[in-house]
């Protein structure tokens, strides 16, 4: 495989299912050894993209390569570059956990020692050595996700499409989820993981792909996404009281500069318009001199999914103004290096 | 290390993974064991019950039909689901990554399924000797008639199997009862031949020909039975395949092979026999072969890619030429259904035009030809937009349908000569005829072929004008064989 060229490369990408365009020019590529994370919200038109990229579906119009080839000239070539993880699987009736694997370890071409060996290992990395015996279809969540990885890395493939891998995890299965795919991101391979855990997608990934109706609409690192929906000239404090949250909600209504972003438990995030400390320190100041007993004052953080929702938010508009008669529509999804 | 891994050499690696896979999974479930259990139990009350004094004509009779309902329904019905489950399952998907070809997908689930049919036929063998021990059987025929039913079986299995890659239910019941009725001759067949006394004299007749007419005619009839088990197969890997593969070229040029032995032989045997009839043996295997290729591949959807046309576009004109014969999809379909029905009607004409006792209009020779030309009215007609498979079939029985009611009309109002109103499709101009007086049968039907004729002709106008996909998609296959020169060779 040519590493000097990017491990996947998708250009204006279009997939309809009658008359619904599920991938509407989907365009991006990603570099050898990184791992990316694959977000959008229901029906977004992920697991359409991922499946063309797996030679599973094929495009409507566009180019999809990976690791060089076209999935539609040489479908061959790219499954063998290639571990799928899709987002639903069935896994098979009267078969053991060490005969799933065996069998596709027959299919993919290994004999002998050498099948033995290959399946040894995979069962040790995704810990499936104890359950070996166990049936496949009568194991828990988890465990079937992890035979499903395993399943995926049998072929020790470059590239890896994961389809919510997580969907459906306890934390702790999560956690160990998250430990694989690190040891297998600093084994060098190539990663695209679909996910609607925003948060823990953040940590996973070198970078973020964001898709909106079959669009892409934002790609980047997680700081920048969060940077770049942020209104200049406003913080996001949370402020906590003693005694009832509606006090502080009532005075905040009259405030001038200040609006309230959400009711919390024991208090209210408040959106100010200022971003200078000294604004900020006078904020605190008046709610106590008018009498607010406030135990806690900070400025928050960004959280991705707020970020995430801003900019749905965004694009609604911008594709509502340009819906405008004499105005042409605007076209937000550039192909973009990750 | 653990020391369950090497127990898994209980398969050699020279067996297909599929068959592995498929014969561990069989083995395991309850019904096949159950299945077995359940027969042998049957049978040995049956044959106990003899020691009763139960009538051994009656005992043979509901053994052979224990047995044929085992080998010709209830094995090859596991099959009835299997590739939809897998394809709704999501396990397709991960088989096609494996890069194992859908053929080979196919070919293990039926060798699987199969061979557990066979285990079936051979447990059946030690309750034949105890029959022949008391007495009324004819052991020889016994064994035609089982090898009858096992090689039935084998094409029930295929066809089932091939089926099971359409999605909806209805559908897919449908085609099995259609599947059904075609192994009711089989059925018929092998009755005949254990009802000891009756198949005496086939069998006599049998042995009264040489040897080399003997080993050709066992010979023609397994060469058959494999041809239909091929066809089945790559009927349903045609269906699973993905969208850029061609499961077609290959395919066909074997129907053109199969199809064109069968022709040569059916009009051998009409002129060198001296009852040109004789020619029906190869002339009703023809026919169905040639329906089930038609229905074939007058649904296959249009190729989309390039990679679909690799086979023949880079072999100058002759290879595109012959593309619009043998290339996927049902426009090139519509061309090679139309010489495959040819194929078929020559030995028709030939037994026509030999035999003094066969007409040209009320004979075999017309009512064939509307039945053939009826294959081509669902690619004009389009009830169901979104699966072109299960429109061909609508379309079919909707033809039946109305034919039914044109026969009950003209038969309850009395008015046999309405039977005319028929003529305008093929099928129904099958039912009408039946309708009108016999003087008038000639004329009635001979307006029915030239209707039937226009629904081919005008199918193959909308080919052709479809034919232009081709041309793009061999054009787009030239420039790409310009940028990567070195890749398929
Ligand atoms: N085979 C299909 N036939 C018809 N429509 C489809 C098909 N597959 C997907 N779609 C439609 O395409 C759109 C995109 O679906 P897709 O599965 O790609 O979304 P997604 O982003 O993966 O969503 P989710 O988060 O729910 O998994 C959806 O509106 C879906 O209904
Ligand atoms: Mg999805």
């Amino acid at each position: 495989m040519d590493r000097s060229q990017p491990a996947v490369v998708v250009e204006d990408l279009h997939r309809t299912f009658g008359n619904l365009k599920a991938v509407n020019g989907v365009s991006f590529s990603i570099d050898h050894g990184r791992v990316v994370g694959f977000v959008g919200a229901n029906g977004a038109g992920k697991t359409t993209t991922m499946r063309i990229m797996a030679t599973l579906d094929s495009p409507g119009s566009g180019k999809v390569s990976m690791g060089g080839h076209n999935v539609v000239h040489h479908p061959a070539k790219v499954r063998r570059l290639l571990g799928w993880m899709p987002d639903s699987f069935g896994t098979y009736e009267h078969m053991t956990v060490l005969e799933y694997l065996d069998f596709y370890a027959r299919a993919l071409g290994f004999k002998g020692a050498d099948r033995l060996r290959r399946i040894q290992e995979v069962m040790d990395f995704t810990d499936l050595t104890p359950l070996a015996d166990r049936m496949s279809n009568k194991m828990s969540k988890g465990q079937t996700q992890r035979l499903c990885l395993g399943r995926a890395l049998l072929h020790d493939p470059q590239i890896l499409i994961l389809d919510e891998p997580a969907a459906g995890l306890d934390p702790k299965a999560r956690v160990e989820l998250k430990n694989l795919i690190r040891i297998l991101a600093q084994e060098g391979k190539t990663i695209l993981i679909s996910s609607h855990i925003l948060s823990e997608l953040g940590e996973m990934c070198d970078s973020l792909l964001f898709i909106d109706k079959g669009r892409i609409v934002h790609h980047g690192d997680a700081e920048s996404m969060v940077r770049g929906t942020e209104t200049a000239g406003e913080t996001l404090v949370n402020v906590q009281i003693a005694g009832e949250p509606a006090k502080l909600i009532e005075w905040a209504l009259t405030a001038p500069l200040i609006k309230v972003e959400e009711e919390t438990k024991r208090g209210a995030r408040l959106r100010i318009q200022a971003a200078d400390d000294a604004t900020l320190a006078g904020v605190l100041r008046r709610m106590i001199q008018d009498g607010l007993p406030v135990l806690d004052y900070h400025r928050e953080e960004r959280r991705l999914e707020d970020a995430f929702i801003d900019m749905l938010g965004q694009i609604d508009k911008n594709t509502f103004k340009a819906q405008q008669p004499g105005e042409l529509p605007q076209k937000n999804a550039e192909a973009a290096k990750l | 290390m653990n020391t369950t891994l090497p127990m898994l050499r209980d398969f050699s690696d020279h067996f297909s993974p599929i068959v592995v896979k498929e014969l561990r999974q069989g083995l395991r479930t309850r019904f096949f064991t159950s299945a077995l259990i359940l027969f042998h139990t049957f049978i040995i009350l049956l044959l106990v019950s003899v020691t009763y004094g139960a009538p051994l004509e009656a005992v043979n009779g509901i053994f052979w039909g224990i047995a044929g309902f085992m080998l010709l329904a209830v094995m090859p019905l596991r099959g009835f689901a299997a590739l939809h489950t897998e394809a709704t399952d999501g396990t397709l998907d991960m088989l096609t990554l494996t890069s194992i070809a859908s053929f080979r997908i196919l070919y293990g689930k039926w060798v699987a399924l199969y061979s557990q049919a066979l285990l079936v036929a051979g447990s059946i063998l030690p309750y034949m000797v105890a029959r022949y021990f008391f007495g009324g059987v004819e052991i020889l025929q016994e064994v035609v008639a089982l090898v009858m039913l096992a090689l039935g079986s084998g094409v029930i299995t295929a066809a089932l199997l091939a089926f099971s890659s359409q999605g909806p239910l209805l559908l897919r019941i449908f085609l099995a009862l259609c599947i059904g009725a075609g192994a009711v001759p089989l059925g018929f067949f092998t009755a005949f031949l254990v009802s000891a006394s009756q198949a005496d004299s086939l069998v006599r007749e049998f042995f009264a020909l040489d040897l080399w007419e003997q080993c050709s005619l066992i010979g023609g009839i397994l060469a058959l039975v494999v041809y239909a088990v091929y066809y089945f197969l790559a009927l349903g890997a045609s269906r699973i395949a993905p969208p850029s593969e061609n499961h077609s070229t290959l395919k066909r040029l074997i129907a053109l092979a199969v199809h064109g032995a069968l022709m040569v032989t059916g009009l051998l045997l009409c002129f060198l026999n001296t009852d040109p009839r004789v020619a029906f043996w190869a002339f009703i295997p023809l026919m169905f072969l040639t329906l089930i290729v038609c229905m074939d591949v007058l649904t296959e959807e249009m190729p989309r890619y390039p990679t679909a046309v690799v086979a023949l576009a880079r072999r100058g004109r002759f290879g595109r030429l012959a593309g619009r014969l043998l290339y996927p999809g049902w426009a090139s379909g519509v061309m090679f259904s139309a010489v495959m029905c040819g194929m078929a009607l020559v030995i028709l004409a030939g037994i026509t035009w030999k035999s003094s006792s066969v007409d040209w209009d009320t004979g075999p020779f017309p009512h064939f030809l509307c039945l053939f030309l009826a294959v081509f009215v669902p690619v004009i007609l389009c009830i169901n937009r979104t699966n072109i498979f299960a429109n061909w079939w609508v379309v079919q029985l909707c033809s039946v349908f109305l034919g039914i009611l044109l026969s009950m009309f003209c038969h309850t109002m009395n008015a046999r000569d309405l039977g005319v109103l028929g003529i305008f499709t093929p099928i129904t101009s099958l039912f009408g005829v039946e309708c009108v007086n016999y003087s008038r049968r000639g004329s009635v039907m001979f307006l029915g072929c030239m209707f039937s004729a226009v629904w081919l002709l005008v199918a193959m106008l909308r080919a052709a004008s479809n034919f232009s996909t081709y041309t793009t998609l061999e054009r787009e296959e030239l420039e790409l064989a310009g940028q990567e020169p070195s890749s398929h060779s």
